[in-house]
Formats: structure tokens, C-alpha cells, sequence
């Protein structure tokens, strides 16, 4: 069996370093984009593939929202991971995949890689609490 | 995306904003520790160092974010 395919996209070097470090000592395939200007495009485009993405919610120019849509406009199965540091009960949009409340402990990382990795999950629509509008 | 999927993100000093700066801070401390805890026997002394200075360096972000909160 390959390993999982895991992409980290966030501007947080350090996290990212340790996550990705993590994620290779469970056997995971991991690789690192910086939230750079013209990645949305990059990814409608199908110029990056993983079986799981882990993005945050708050990047330099666009959101984690923005980017799961870009990675849902291309062909083929992937499943978005948001993992961030606002308050998850508030998050007003649906977001397509599974939403983490940063800080993340690492085991909880790794159960929702591997979830996420599931069929059943890709791509699949979440509901939010919606009370604060 | 024109509008924030999360109320009141509009300003830089939002609670909303402080909140994710902190929760930033403490995922790099709790990850840091916590792979420090399963993997420092393995790694050599250059690695566990820098380890823990990402957790002094987002420690000492997290009492700067905190000190900046007005009462």
C-alpha cells in the first residue's frame, strides 16, 4: 500500500516543520506549500495533488475556504483538512472536509489524516453552528 | 471571497484575531512538546534543540499577544 499523499498548505513555518516531521514519522508522504499568490490557480489547475490537504482557515491573500474550493473545481478525489485557530463554532460557510480546532493534539492529526483518507470522506459537505447569525 | 466566513474579523485587534494569534502560538507549543515527548530519544542534539526553541519562540509570541490586551 503507497503511503497517504499529505499536503500542508500554511505560512506557519515552524508548525509546519513539525507537523511534516510528524506526519513522515507515521508514514505519510508529506510535502509543504507556502500560501503564495497565483496557488489557487495552481491547484484549479490540477498542478498539485494529495490525497489529504491540511490548510488553515487565515492565509496571506486568500482563505482555506478559497483553496478547498480551488481543489474541488479539478478532477479526482482529495479531501481538504481545515485546521485553524478560530473558534470552529463560529465558522458561518460549510466547509468541505473536516474542520480542527488549532492547537491540534498530534494524535488527533493523524485520526483525521486517516479519515480523510477514507472514500467516504472526500470531499464530503460539514454542517457548521450557524447561532451566531 | 468578499465577505469573512467568521463574524468579526474586520480589524486587526478583534478577539476573533487574538484568538487565532494564540491558538497559532499554542499549536506550535503543544506539537513541538508533544513530538519532543515521542521522538527526542531518537533525535539527535541539534534537532531536540531546535525544537525547543520553536517552543520558547512561540511561548514568548503568546506573552507578547497577551500582554498587548488593554484592560
Amino acid at each position: 500500500m503507497r503511503p497517504l499523499r499529505v499536503l500542508i498548505v500554511d505560512d506557519d513555518i515552524d508548525l509546519v516543520e513539525i507537523w511534516s516531521d510528524f506526519l513522515q514519522g507515521e508514514g505519510c508522504d508529506v510535502s509543504a506549500l507556502p500560501p503564495a499568490r497565483g496557488l489557487l490557480d495552481e491547484f484549479a489547475a490540477g498542478r498539485h495533488s494529495a490525497d489529504v490537504v491540511i490548510t488553515d482557515y487565515r492565509l496571506p491573500g486568500f482563505s482555506g475556504l478559497e483553496l478547498a474550493a480551488a481543489i474541488r473545481s479539478r478532477p479526482g478525489p482529495a479531501a481538504v483538512i481545515l485546521a485553524t485557530g478560530n473558534d470552529i463554532s463560529k465558522l458561518r460557510t460549510p466547509f468541505p472536509g473536516q474542520v480542527l480546532g488549532k492547537p491540534v493534539p498530534l494524535a488527533s492529526l493523524i485520526d483525521a489524516v486517516r479519515r480523510a483518507a477514507q472514500p467516504e470522506h472526500m470531499m464530503e459537505g460539514q454542517e457548521t453552528d450557524k447561532s451566531d447569525e | 471571497m468578499n465577505e469573512s466566513a467568521f463574524p468579526a474579523e474586520n480589524s486587526a485587534l478583534t478577539p476573533s484575531r487574538l484568538r487565532h494569534d494564540c491558538n497559532a502560538e499554542l499549536a506550535v507549543i503543544l506539537s513541538a512538546a508533544e513530538a519532543l515527548q515521542r521522538y527526542s530519544a531518537s533525535w539527535d542534539a541539534e534537532k531536540n534543540r531546535r525544537y525547543l526553541d520553536k517552543i520558547v519562540k512561540s511561548a514568548l509570541g503568546l506573552r507578547d499577544l497577551l500582554g498587548g490586551i488593554r484592560d
